[in-house]
């Protein structure tokens, strides 16, 4: 069929479905403490501005979030950012960013759920904000890799000194990253796409 | 004032024994006090306190408040003014004087509000304490619908279901299906402003970002749809189990390296 072009562009003048060929989407998680700029690096590649939807926490989602703090509180909104990329007349990538606070968990099975990866965003002055999503992709086996934001391009630490500081594996690719640069975040998603099929690879084998 | 209530008050004036209202907790028509009238009886002057008539504060300490703050409140007014009526009728009162107007000035002064909040009165007409030993006031009820930040609770729009019959991941793709294209098919506002967006082929959290509803909303919206025929749902594909396959992931990384 001629018309494959399902897609994205959304400026094409689309004619009847029949027959169009099914288009697949992809999802990455960009994840980090809050004001870390999860959302600048969505934007920095989103062909879109980025959208931000909502969940509402209802009583199934209970089990989940940590509600004894507030137990008469029955429902709470729960908003996060996300951008789309076309990486093909068939194939969307959307770029989700996590709700910064932690106590959201519900949100982030829903987001990890048939996800490629992870990207944690880090910034080094504030590296413990990255500990709560590191704990949770670990435990959920999703692949991820650790970008350190360059604020204004200062490094505060050393790569090496992060990757100790975070405790994390040695198979985890630690990256620098300008959230604000489309170039600098595309080479982010290339290193954690490689690593997600590397930890396939190896998966597979044992 | 119905002569009821002056009889009534006019017993608290006449007979009234401060000891032994304190040995008693300061309860106000305790058994020491009771005029023998039935419970429901006593009950009409309910309505009064709600509305806020003439004593609203004396009628409203019948032990709705903790022991301590009535025990301070009618302690520290009474001991020294009780004995003086006059003084109260004279002043505060002067054309209405009567002993409800007298009990007024007693407890309706700055330490009022230790009797409790108006509203916990209201609201505890059933279970009222007449009888009961006091209890601290229970915290309101936080409402609901302040919580969700939106004037209609968000499943209204799926008849309070919140699951799909579809397992719709976030980045799921929806596009318009045959039926939806005649929009007039589409009955609820909601389904037809779907059918328009997914014209071009968009992800359930993209619906949910422009229709401004939230994502569980959109999915049972959506799940209900394809089940007319409204809209298409892509099937994710290229997954194994829950991550994605070896293909997938080169398709993505090459598209990537395209950019």
């Amino acid at each position: 069929m001629v018309f494959g072009g399902s897609s994205s562009r959304g400026s094409v003048p689309q004619p009847a479905p029949n027959g169009r060929k099914a288009t697949t989407s992809a999802k990455i998680v960009v994840a980090g403490g809050f004001g870390v700029g999860k959302t600048t690096l969505v934007g920095s590649v989103s062909e879109i501005v980025p959208l931000t939807t909502e969940a509402v926490m209802t009583d199934a989602s209970i089990g989940h979030d940590d509600l004894s703090a507030t137990p008469n509180k029955t429902t709470t909104t729960v908003a996060m950012d996300f951008g789309r990329l076309s990486l093909d007349s068939d194939l969307i990538l959307y770029l989700f960013g996590t709700p910064g606070q932690h106590r959201f968990w519900f949100m982030w099975d829903d987001l990890v759920r048939g996800a490629i990866g992870a990207v944690v965003l880090v910034d080094t002055r504030r590296l413990a904000d990255a500990f709560a999503a590191i704990d949770f992709f670990d435990d959920r086996r999703l692949p991820y890799i650790v970008a350190i934001n360059r604020f204004e391009g200062v490094l505060h630490h050393r790569v090496n000194d992060v990757r100790e500081a975070l405790t994390i594996d040695q198979g985890v690719p630690v990256v620098t990253c300008d959230a604000r640069n489309r170039e600098s975040t595309k080479q982010s998603l290339i290193t954690l796409v490689e690593h997600a099929m590397r930890q396939q690879r190896s998966t597979v084998r044992v | 004032m119905s002569p009821e209530r002056a009889r009534r008050g006019e017993r608290v004036g006449d007979r009234f024994d401060y000891r032994r209202w304190a040995a008693d907790g300061f309860h106000l028509y305790d058994d020491g006090y009771d005029d023998g009238r039935p419970e429901d009886e006593r009950d009409e002057y309910l309505p009064n306190v709600v509305t806020g008539d003439s004593d609203p504060v004396l009628d409203r300490s019948s032990g709705d408040q903790p022991p301590d703050a009535g025990e301070r409140g009618h302690g520290e007014m009474a001991d020294g003014e009780f004995y003086e009526p006059a003084d109260h009728a004279g002043s505060d009162i002067p054309n209405r004087f009567d002993i409800s107007g007298y009990r007024n000035g007693l407890f309706g002064g700055p330490g009022a509000d230790l009797f409790g909040e108006p509203g916990l009165v209201a609201g505890d007409r059933a279970s009222s304490a007449w009888q009961r030993p006091p209890v601290p006031p229970q915290p309101p009820a936080p409402d609901p619908v302040t919580e969700t930040g939106s004037l209609v609770r968000p499943y209204t729009r799926t008849g309070g279901r919140t699951r799909s019959d579809y397992d719709l991941a976030i980045e799921a793709l929806v596009s318009t299906g045959d039926r939806g294209w005649d929009v007039e098919d589409a009955l609820l506002p909601e389904h037809r402003s779907i059918c328009e967006l997914c014209m071009d082929t968009r992800s359930v959290a993209e619906v949910a970002a422009h229709l401004r509803l939230p994502l569980g909303v959109v999915r049972v919206l959506i799940g209900d749809m394809a089940g007319m025929g409204l809209v298409v749902i892509h099937s994710s594909g290229m997954v194994i189990g829950d991550r994605p396959s070896m293909d997938f992931l080169e398709r993505v990384l090459s598209g990537l390296r395209r950019l």
